[in-house]
């Protein structure tokens, strides 16, 4: 695979996609409705917008973002939880290396009307550089109160105490790095990625 | 027997404040070595700095392992060239399968070795005999590395990772902490199948609960950042009748 | 709607205690703003030349500048030329108590602060603001003798210009917002804090501001200095009477934290929130900063309950090596009210660390939202942060927002946030009142323990105050 902005829809019941320009996505859950999708951002930015129609429609939403050199992204993703009983679960996880930057914002918005949803985002992002940079605004915007909502939030280096771990174990530096790296992303990204991950982690770790 | 670890007039100190205050200890080939002290003498303090936890400064004194410096060598070249650390509060690594990280570092000692690295087959092999020998399941071997794990099954993988690489010096910081008496035995029992006439243990512990699985050699005790005094296994049992506070 | 529901909406609507007004002779200065009112305050309270220079430097900044429209919510339009920047019950500030109209001091008896030291309560020095002016400082000389400047800021114009004029405006500068601007311009009074070198401040130091006069605004500027290794922890609380138009509060606290030392800023903000419908009430828009030396410590803790529309983040420039910031939240709404309060923590020196908690708890119409800045700028070699942000929600027409923003430009800075949001559960609430409590006393109960570890951190003198507070407040809100 040579794109480096590759996406993965694994799953769309009663879904309405609108694609507008490469960069834009508006996916409209109807009732009952389901839709996964899987997004890697390696140059490009991404726009996403998930509309919850229907009741009970749910979403997962997983975006991994790699970025090198002085490439500068910009990621939106935000759910709209329209009508009651809906889920949506958002898992972000991104490395910056080099000069690069990413910025990441993330809403979760309930109106008034939508009793009884559940949204949940996590984001992680990892620098590997002193000058690679990110700035990540995740946003709840919660107009209902019967509702479960949460996010998490997390931006720094590798852990010094795994990075430790692993050496006693006799593993190098390097290695150890290359392992915490790509167990970063852990199963986030799907099978079909794994090349073009492995490429840049060859790269870039 | 030759001095496998020898330890001159050691000081080491964490952001300003120093714990280790001028230690000294010989640890030979072969020799169980319990270091026994109350809290926050520097027990754990010792065995970060053995092996080269990157919070601990070293100020003042040498520690020669095989005769090698060992405080010039990085952590991994520490433990390749035989030093295992059997954590207190065992790390987290989501996402990083068992098997996958044993597999990793024991090819990474073979390579030190010089020796060919294991391929799949072989290495399963090596590790199911071991496996089953400490009562590791399947099951255990494809989750990541202590992650939803008790402390009990913590401590038994600890000792696993130990019967996997094979070391010539393992020390075991506080293994004893909140374990029941089957964990204990566990580990005790690892300990046992371990001990040979090469490959020392050096057992950080409190108390005497470890002791009574593994009867060790020589037993010091540690106060304020020193070791106090070296005798023989006797020396456990006047710790747990009278305390600390008579050395 | 079920029995608890109901129970829980009934309760979140008690009266404001602290509504009435005192009748005393007021001195205004011309309504509305231009250079000669300006010049008027400046006047009136007998300014030197390097200050009034200062005023009208802002005062000409601002004229180029819009009122921002960036947060949560919505207001009537604010007429600035439709308010009095200046009031004052007295004509020339009192040189003592007995020189305060009486009326003034029975307003604070009946707010419980008694201003006479030997009623005053003990442990704690007071600073009175009504209004524009400062009515009387208590504990002022005996903490001269250890060196500690605590008086009006007006005073210390007068008595300490050096230390004024050297740190004025150094941490929040006259271009720094549209409120903050219009603050230097137009300033009324506030307290000046300076501890020496070394001192430990014995005392808690606090000042209660008072709104009184229709259609004043009020502009107090704070200013707090803590040399190397010095240690003081200072509160503020406020109150207004219950109107009908909207009152406009613009506030600058300025804090110098140098190397070492270690300060406590508490703030207990109840001014009127307006009545049941959204009428009235004070729009509370302040501008909160300290600046953090090396090995040194911001702590702010703020219980914001009151006023109409509160629009407030306390930060932390954390400059030196070491330094440390916290900032820990309650901010409770209830009917129409709007608050949109978080904080800044800006780490530039390395091993930066800090804290941030904050507890929302929306009820009624209201809405609440947490907006914060971390920032990890390329120095901050090892800094670290950690935040939680917490909200409630207490009937289904209120609203909850979370918006923080992490910026990480240092590869070794670690930044952590959590949020989360959710209602008082129906099992918590049963379980509660099966014990025998009211819905009130439950939802009381439930809120004071989503908010103990923030309640914690007051001074112990007004942390049982203020869980009383929380209770009055949410009376009426349940539902």
């Amino acid at each position: 695979m040579t794109n480096s902005n590759p996406f993965l829809i694994h799953a769309q019941d009663q879904v309405v996609v609108k694609n507008p320009d490469e960069k834009s996505w508006v996916f409209e859950v109807g009732k009952n409705g389901n839709l996964w999708v899987d997004f890697l951002q390696m140059t490009d930015d991404l726009d996403v917008l998930v509309s919850l129609q229907g009741e009970a429609a749910k979403c997962k939403i997983n975006c991994a973002y790699l970025t090198n050199k002085n490439n500068n992204l910009n990621i939106n993703i935000k759910v709209l939880h329209k009508h009651k009983k809906t889920t949506s679960e958002q898992y972000i996880r991104g490395i910056v290396t080099d000069e690069s930057a990413v910025s990441f914002k993330g809403i979760i918005e309930i109106p008034k009307s939508s009793q009884k949803c559940d949204g949940r985002q996590h984001h992680r992002g990892l620098i590997l550089s002193p000058k690679a940079k990110i700035e990540a605004t995740p946003q709840l915007e919660i107009w209902a109160d019967d509702v479960i909502c949460s996010h998490g939030s997390a931006v720094g280096p590798l852990d010094q105490n795994q990075m430790f771990y692993l050496q006693t174990r006799g593993i190098p530096e390097n290695e150890a790095r290359k392992i915490l790296l790509s167990s970063f992303l852990g199963d986030l990204m799907p099978d079909e990625f794994s090349d073009t991950i492995q490429k840049w982690m060859d790269e870039n770790a | 027997m030759a001095a496998l670890l020898e330890i001159k007039n050691l000081h080491a100190k964490v952001g300003n404040k120093e714990i280790l205050k001028g230690l000294n200890l010989v640890i030979e080939a072969g020799e169980v070595h319990a270091i026994m002290g109350p809290n926050g003498c520097g027990k754990s303090t010792l065995s970060a700095v053995i092996t080269g936890h990157p919070s601990y400064v070293v100020t003042e004194g040498k520690v020669l392992f095989k005769g090698k410096d060992l405080l010039k060598m990085t952590p991994d070249e520490r433990a390749n060239a035989g030093v295992f650390l059997a954590f207190q509060h065992p790390i987290e690594l989501p996402g990083v399968g068992l098997a996958q990280f044993l597999k990793t570092a024991l090819n990474a000692k073979r390579k030190f070795e010089g020796k060919e690295s294991m391929d799949a087959v072989a290495f399963m092999k090596y590790m199911n005999v071991r496996a089953t020998a400490l009562g590791i399941s399947n099951e255990m071997l494809k989750r990541p590395v202590n992650v939803g794990f008790s402390g009990g099954e913590k401590k038994r993988l600890e000792t696993f990772q130990m019967a996997m690489l094979e070391p010539d010096f393992c020390i075991l910081d506080e293994m004893d902490s909140g374990l029941d008496v089957d964990a204990l035995k566990v580990v005790g029992q690892g300990v046992s199948v371990m001990r040979d006439a090469k490959r020392s243990f050096m057992i950080i512990t409190h108390h005497d609960d470890l002791l009574q699985y593994v009867k060790p050699d020589k037993v010091s005790i540690m106060r304020d950042g020193v070791i106090i005094k070296t005798a023989g296994a006797e020396l456990v049992k006047e710790v747990e009748a009278s305390g600390y506070d008579k050395f | 709607m079920k029995k608890e529901q109901s129970d829980l909406l009934e309760v979140v609507n008690s009266p404001y205690k602290e509504g009435f007004e005192t009748v005393v002779q007021t001195e205004y200065a011309p309504k509305g703003l231009n250079e000669d009112v300006i010049r008027f305050i400046s006047k009136k309270k007998d300014e030197p030349d390097w200050l009034l220079d200062f005023r009208l430097k802002a005062f000409r900044h601002w004229q180029t500048m819009t009122e921002p429209h960036w947060f949560h919510g919505h207001y009537d339009p604010i007429d600035y030329q439709n308010i009095y920047y200046y009031s004052s019950p007295h004509k020339k500030a009192p040189k003592s108590l007995d020189e305060v109209n009486p009326e003034v001091l029975k307003t604070y008896e009946k707010l419980g602060i008694p201003l006479k030291e030997q009623e005053a309560l003990t442990g704690v020095a007071v600073d009175a603001i009504f209004d524009s002016t400062s009515i009387g400082t208590t504990y002022k000389e005996e903490l001269k003798k250890r060196g500690i400047l605590f008086c009006s800021f007006s005073e210390a114009v007068h008595e300490y210009p050096e230390l004024v004029k050297e740190y004025l405006g150094s941490v929040v500068p006259y271009t720094d917002n549209f409120f903050a601007c219009l603050n230097s311009a137009v300033f009324s009074d506030g307290s000046f804090v300076y501890v020496p070198k070394g001192v430990q401040c014995p005392m808690e130091l606090s000042s209660y501001f008072r709104i009184n006069a229709r259609q004043a605004g009020q502009f107090e500027r704070t200013l707090i200095i803590a040399d190397e290794e010095s240690s003081v922890s200072y509160l503020e609380g406020c109150t207004a009477p219950q109107r009908d138009e909207n009152q406009l509060h613009a506030a600058i606290v300025e804090i110098v934290v140098k190397d070492r030392a270690n300060v406590k800023y508490s703030t207990v903000q109840n001014w009127y929130p307006g009545d049941k419908n959204g009428k009235g009430g004070v729009y509370n828009l302040v501008t909160k900063r300290g600046l953090v030396m090396n090995d040194a410590k911001l702590s702010w803790t703020q219980v914001e309950t009151g006023s109409a529309i509160t629009w407030k983040y306390p930060s932390c420039i954390l400059k030196g090596d070491n330094a440390v910031g916290e900032f820990y939240s309650v901010a409770l709404t209830n009917n129409h009210q709007q608050a949109d309060t978080g904080t800044k923590m800006i780490h530039l020196g390395k091993n930066t660390t800090s804290t941030i908690i904050s507890k929302g708890i929306s009820a009624g119409f209201s809405s609440n939202t947490y907006r914060g800045l971390v920032k990890m700028s390329p120095g901050a070699e090892n800094a670290k942060n950690v935040s939680k942000c917490d909200s409630l929600l207490i009937g289904d027409r209120c609203g909850a927002h979370t918006i923080p923003v992490m910026q990480c430009a240092n590869e070794t800075a670690t930044i952590e946030h959590e949020a989360t949001t959710s209602k008082i559960s129906e099992e918590q609430l049963f379980y509660t009142m099966q014990r025998g409590l009211s819905a009130e006393e439950a939802v009381g109960l439930i809120v004071n323990g989503f908010c103990r570890e923030i309640m914690q951190k007051l001074p112990l003198e007004f942390a049982i105050e203020t869980q009383k507070l929380i209770g009055i407040q949410l009376e009426g809100s349940v539902g």
